[in-house]
């Protein structure tokens, strides 16, 4: 037992302590420590309560815990004196009680924070706070995670917003190209970083409005009775193109500036659009007339240097003006006519229109007022000039024809009309809408329906289908019951019976489809679960590998790797046009998003080593990103896979332009951030959460030089060293990579860069390699990493204690499958924890 | 009255009513006796603004205007500024910009989301009900939680705002409207049966998780019989100038030259009594600000680290801020309410963020300015800071909440009022 220690000055005390969850107090200022002798007699009390202490359980906290408490808190808070209300002498030191487990959070941050022991008190050695502040880590850690372990129960996900767009895809078959019903659906908040895991899927009155609404839509596109619908053709020449200025046009409808003209149907807009959805084909003839002419580029804010550039748009009066979409742009020549033929599939509603996609930009009224009389004497400034004066002695882009038909189907009528509503009779009735609507509901809950959970829903459109006598309205009303019930939201299981029960077939088919899919199961694996076997293990593999292969294991791709390599972030800090126009210019975004998706897509498709993943001899580049790399030879401007050498210093996800500008801000480097980020995403050991409420550094880079110095701020303070000795180290190995991802020797002229650090094991690295070099000796740790982020996505829940030995008899498996990644697929399907609840 | 004579009420309603009758609307009376203000605006920048300009140096009345805001000097009589006001429990990070009207951060009260409702919220269910739209949020969001602890989205496209306000659907859309609402409740009404159904088969865990979909049942249903009962109601006729702009090209209604048209509709919406309280975002992410000077995208040159050739930058974003805030007031002042008095006297305005430092994101010393609502103005008062701690904001909006006739005296984690200060 240590002896305590008496000091002879005035205690102070801060008038707040921060609370975790524990009730604020305030206290007043000033209040004066007892005196001397007051103060023995505490000590003497405190020595007689010290044996509720001594029956500590645990080891450690007897030999960590109690005597740093008796040495530096019991005084001030124990049974003489509570300051702040505090008393710490009768804790136990059993974490997995909450109310233990808030106070050793207060005392923790107190510490974390230098607010304790109070300054003139006496202070612990900085090896005695470096290990009090490891232990009390470690531990609320753990108990951190045992209290908000499910215990394996999933908690009931609802369908997030690319889970619903799919969905109905796949229930009605339909094409979501310009339909999406989800556009002001509020967005999903993530847990552990993913947007599919129940617990963070709230659902509000809000968004509840939103599936009412989104139902309607819905329904009405779903809901196409009656024969094919009739096609339509308009063409139109010259001067009756619509938009074209009349009295000018001749053979042509004359363009001047770019897309404050546009060229169409006024039939066409004037109707509301095409009549029905459908694949239409566009047909136009055009072609540039003096794309130099007397003017100069300036003056008319145009680029006379290059082709002239026709775009189609679709457009959509009613949805306004974020339906406008560019579907497609050509070139066009200056010495003969092109014919240009456009296949789309337009939505009901829909509209098109033609534009001069590089034009002048400005409006055609300024060209008269503030161009023409630099060039004419006859023209006046700035008044509106007659076009006369102008027109003819300008760059035009000229459109001598225009035409639409359309729509064209494959099969009539639609599939997913046909689905639910097979052979309507003339007069269809009340017992048809029952069949029909009982077959939808099977569908859409995703599992056999009884009739009486059904009857008040077919109640409902009974009773509407005899108010109103309109069948189709009637079903679309069905439809949209349908639609709204929890049935259909919630990808909701029955309670276990027992702990560690198996799934049912249905609920199985469910959660693989939503894993791979991120959408509801297709007839093959509803029917296989219909029949019992999809449980069997040989039948579960061949379902994952067929579905694997399947178009729509895209969304596997774009939903996980999105999120579990932070790529939803690029785009949110972007760099400084001015500074990095080959950027914007090469659309160099997109292109990093391409090749991280590509690249995982093609080490799942072909069964990988994961650990490609942590460096790799390939990626997948095209000529522009390629140039940004300084990766020679690459011409082409699709995307293919190309060999890297190690001079590139390219291989594996560390590589990627992707990650190395998410990871920063735009205008530098982000050294913590990516350090964070290796170690959430590549070694699996986040590191917890900065204390709250730290006294914020202001960070003060203007007489700093390099971002290393800055970060010795880090070392200064022990508590925050504990943390970001593990953090820093990664973080400026990679220094060598700008905020754009671009490899850098040095700084500046002046300035190096040093990339070497010093792992907390005392392991030295130097620059990615090295810590590429350091996950390859211990691949199970990355693949530990993978497999955990890839469980929670699959499970779409938090993972708990009970999920430990799925992931070590994975982590033990796959090397003897090569660390292949469609197989650790499969062995995510065949866990206990992916199959039971 | 019991759901199925509800529906049946809804439709025999028709065109008579002049207003509807709200149960809330009499509560309202007894509250709007005891009011001096009467209405609620919010304007917040997400990055705060750089305390380095924002906070006058000296106290009380005679304080030099800093440079940042020397628009509002002509102001000066009708507005008060705070120094140290914090919202202690944050903690600082991203997210406290989004703690501004309540002082909580998601993650500190994920048992209890209620507590994340937000003081603009709280206003619109005391005093907003007798309006057509119980709050207004406009600009960018992130500031405006529901009891749910939901964050609600906002609009910040004028001409949209301008239809919903001002513009009346024809009489074709508003009977497939009310139809609609009609159809929809009685949807819901089995929706609820069936969820009931299922919340018997479900465990524990999930059962709270329906809990929710059975609370947004309930208010859903509350919500449609509002818009039921407002849609016979006309709208003010407002002509469609204020989103016109000028004929020389086109007007640029994208922010973040749209401001002034935004604070134009809030101001005709004070005057038209189409909503009391309103909230206006400015938003942050890293857009290039098409201003002279400016190089750098927002939020690179928040990180400014105390070079100055970034602060100028940011400065220049802020002073348009500020001059755009200035011309809101001078236009709430000129213009008129039903009583004929100038729309300020009656309108609290809440100008601040939940950001105080965006370099360091901290949430302590929250660049704060309160103008008009019949309050004590004309200071800069600055509290003491006692270790890390100034005065919670929150005790700010009890004073607020007070000034509206709500007799609440605890907001968050308030520890009293600034009555004395502006009372």
């Amino acid at each position: 037992m240590r002896a305590l220690t008496f000091l002879i000055s005035t205690c102070q005390e801060s008038n707040q302590i921060r609370m975790g969850t524990l009730a604020r107090h305030h206290v007043q200022d000033g209040q004066e420590c007892p005196s001397y002798c007051v103060r023995l007699i505490s000590a003497a009390l405190i020595l007689m309560s010290l044996p509720s202490i001594s029956a500590l359980a645990e080891d450690q906290s007897r030999d960590i815990l109690r005597p740093f408490l008796n040495s530096y808190c019991i005084k001030c808070h124990g049974p003489q004196k509570q300051k702040g209300d505090r008393r710490f002498d009768r804790v136990i030191g059993d974490f997995s009680k909450l109310d233990e487990a808030e106070i050793f959070q207060e005392i923790l941050d107190q510490l974390n924070l230098a607010e304790m022991p109070p300054k003139n008190q006496k202070q612990p050695s900085e090896a005695e706070l470096k290990k009090i502040v490891a232990y009390l880590t470690d531990s609320l850690a753990k108990a951190r995670a045992a209290a908000r372990s499910n215990a394996g129960k999933v908690v009931m996900r609802r369908l997030n917003r690319v889970e619903y767009r799919n969905t109905i895809r796949d229930l009605f078959s339909l094409k979501m190209v310009d339909f999406d019903p989800t556009t002001t659906f509020p967005p999903d908040d993530s847990t552990e970083g993913f947007d599919n895991v129940g617990e963070g899927l709230v659902t509000s009155d809000y968004l509840l409005k939103n599936y009412l609404e989104a139902a309607r839509k819905v329904a009405d596109k779903a809901i196409q009775p009656g024969p094919r619908p009739k096609m339509i053709r308009y063409r139109a020449e010259g001067e009756e193109i619509g938009g074209a200025r009349p009295g000018f046009g001749g053979k042509a409808a004359r363009l001047f500036t770019k897309f404050r003209q546009p060229l169409g149907f006024s039939r066409l807009d004037k109707k509301r659009g095409v009549p029905a959805d459908g694949e239409y084909v566009i047909r136009l003839a055009a072609r540039a007339h003096q794309r130099g002419s007397r003017y100069r580029d300036e003056d008319l804010r145009y680029n006379s240097g290059e082709p002239m550039r026709l775009s189609i748009s679709i457009d959509s009066r009613e949805l306004g003006p974020t339906a406008h979409r560019i579907i497609g742009e050509y070139s066009i020549p200056d010495t003969e006519i092109i014919e240009i033929e456009h296949r789309v599939w337009l939505e009901k509603g829909f509209t098109f229109h033609l534009h001069w996609a590089n034009g002048p930009n400005g409006s055609f009224k300024r060209i008269l007022r503030k161009v023409l009389p630099k060039y004419t004497k006859d023209a006046l400034y700035p008044i509106r000039n007659p076009p006369e004066m102008y027109i003819g002695s300008g760059p035009e882009l000229h459109v001598y024809s225009v035409e639409i038909e359309g729509p064209f189907f494959d099969e009539w009528p639609p599939r997913g009309f046909a689905r639910y509503f097979p052979n309507p009779p003339n007069k269809p009735d009340a017992a048809y809408l029952d069949a029909s609507l009982t077959r939808l509901a099977g569908n859409a809950f995703r599992r056999p329906v009884t009739i009486e959970e059904l009857e008040p829903y077919l109640n409902l459109t009974r009773r509407y289908l005899a108010e109103r006598g309109d069948f189709w309205a009637a079903a679309r009303y069905g439809v949209r019951a349908i639609l709204t019930s929890p049935n259909f939201l919630y990808l909701a299981e029955t309670a276990p019976t027992q702990s560690r029960a198996q799934v049912s077939q249905y609920e199985l088919a469910t959660r693989l489809s939503y894993f791979l899919w991120s959408s509801m199961p297709d007839d093959r694996l509803r029917a296989t679960a219909a029949g019992g076997t999809l449980s069997n293990p040989a039948e579960l593999r061949r379902q994952v590998e067929r579905m694997l292969q399947d178009p729509k294991a895209a969304a596997l791709t774009e939903n996980f790797v999105g999120q579990w390599l932070g790529l939803r972030k690029l785009g949110e800090m972007p760099p400084d046009p001015q500074k990095n126009r080959a950027y914007y210019r090469d659309d160099l975004e997109n292109a990093m998003r391409e090749e991280t998706l590509r690249f995982f897509r093609y080490v799942l498709n072909e069964n990988r080593s994961i650990l490609d993943f942590v460096d790799s001899n390939y990626t997948f580049l095209n000529a522009a990103l390629a140039r940004h790399y300084r990766i020679p030879g690459v011409k082409h401007d699709e995307f293919q896979r190309v060999s890297l050498k190690p001079e590139y210093r390219r291989g594996g996800l560390l590589g990627h332009g992707s990650i190395l500008t998410a990871t920063s801000n735009g205008v530098e480097t982000q050294p913590v951030v990516r350090g964070v980020w290796i170690l959430e995403n590549l070694f699996g050991t986040p590191p917890n959460p900065p204390p709250p409420d730290v006294d914020p550094i202001e960070p003060d880079t203007r007489g700093v030089t390099t971002i290393r110095q800055l970060m010795e701020q880090h070392r200064n303070n022990p508590t925050c060293y504990e943390c970001h000795r593990k953090i820093d180290p990664l973080g400026l190995s990679m220094e060598n990579f700008d905020y754009v991802g671009v490899w850098r020797d040095r700084y500046s002229k002046k300035l190096p860069i040093d990339s070497s650090g010093k792992l907390p094991d005392g392991k030295i690295i130097d620059g990615p390699d090295g810590i590429k070099q350091h996950l390859l000796g211990r691949p199970n740790q990355f693949t530990r990493c993978l497999t955990k982020k890839l469980l929670i996505y699959a499970l779409g829940r938090r993972l708990s204690f009970g999920d430990r030995d799925d992931i070590d008899r994975i982590v033990a498996e796959l090397p003897k499958q090569n660390y292949g990644f469609r197989e650790l697929v499969q062995q995510i399907v065949a866990s206990e924890a992916f199959r039971t609840k | 009255m019991s759901k199925l004579n509800r529906r049946h009420f809804l439709r025999g309603l028709g065109a008579t009513i002049a207003l509807p009758a709200f149960e809330s609307l009499q509560a309202a009376v007894g509250v709007a006796a005891a009011a001096k203000a009467t209405r609620f605006v919010c304007v917040s920048p997400n990055y705060g603004m750089y305390p380095g300009r924002f906070f006058p140096e000296e106290t009380g009345a005679s304080y030099t205007m800093p440079s940042l805001l020397k628009r509002l000097e002509q102001h000066r009589k009708d507005l008060t500024i705070f120094t140290n006001l914090d919202h202690p429990s944050v903690g600082g990070g991203h997210g406290c910009s989004n703690t501004f009207l309540n002082g909580a951060e998601l993650k500190d009260v994920k048992e209890s989301p209620q507590r994340l409702l937000s003081l603009d919220q709280l206003l619109a269910e005391k005093i907003g009900q007798q309006a057509r739209f119980p709050s207004l949020l406009l600009g960018s969001g992130g500031i405006s939680w529901s009891r749910a602890g939901i964050i609600l989205p906002t609009d910040g496209n004028p001409a949209r705002i301008f239809a919903k306000l001002f513009v009346d659907d024809d009489s074709k859309i508003k009977t497939r409207t009310r139809q609609f609402l009609d159809e929809d409740a009685s949807i819901l009404d089995v929706v609820l049966e069936d969820a009931r159904r299922l919340n018997l088969r479900l465990g524990k865990s999930d059962q709270a998780k329906l809990d929710e979909f059975l609370a947004s049942i309930r208010e859903v249903e509350r919500k449609l019989q509002r818009q039921a009962d407002w849609i016979d109601v006309p709208k003010p006729k407002i002509k469609d100038d204020v989103i016109r702009g000028g004929d020389d090209g086109v007007v640029d209604l994208n922010y973040p030259y749209n401001t002034s048209v935004l604070y134009d509709l809030m101001v005709l919406a004070l005057q038209t009594n189409s909503s009391d309280v309103i909230c206006f975002g400015h938003a942050g992410g890293n857009r290039l600000f098409p201003f002279d000077g400016v190089t750098l995208g927002y939020h690179s040159l928040t990180h400014h680290g105390k070079r100055p050739d970034l602060l100028k930058q940011l400065e220049i974003i802020e002073t348009f801020y500020v001059k755009q805030f200035s011309r809101f007031l001078l236009k709430l002042k000129q213009t008129r309410d039903a009583e004929g008095q100038p729309l300020l006297d009656s309108t609290v305005v809440l100008f601040g963020s939940g950001m105080g430092n965006a370099s360091s994101h901290s949430s302590r010393n929250l660049p704060i300015l309160v103008a008009g609502g019949g309050f004590r103005h004309g200071s800069h008062h600055r509290f003491e800071r006692h270790g890390r701690d100034g005065r919670p904001l929150s005790d700010l909006f009890v004073t607020i909440l007070q000034q509206l006739g709500i007799e609440d005296d605890r907001f968050s984690n308030s520890t009293g009022n600034l009555n004395h200060l502006l009372t």
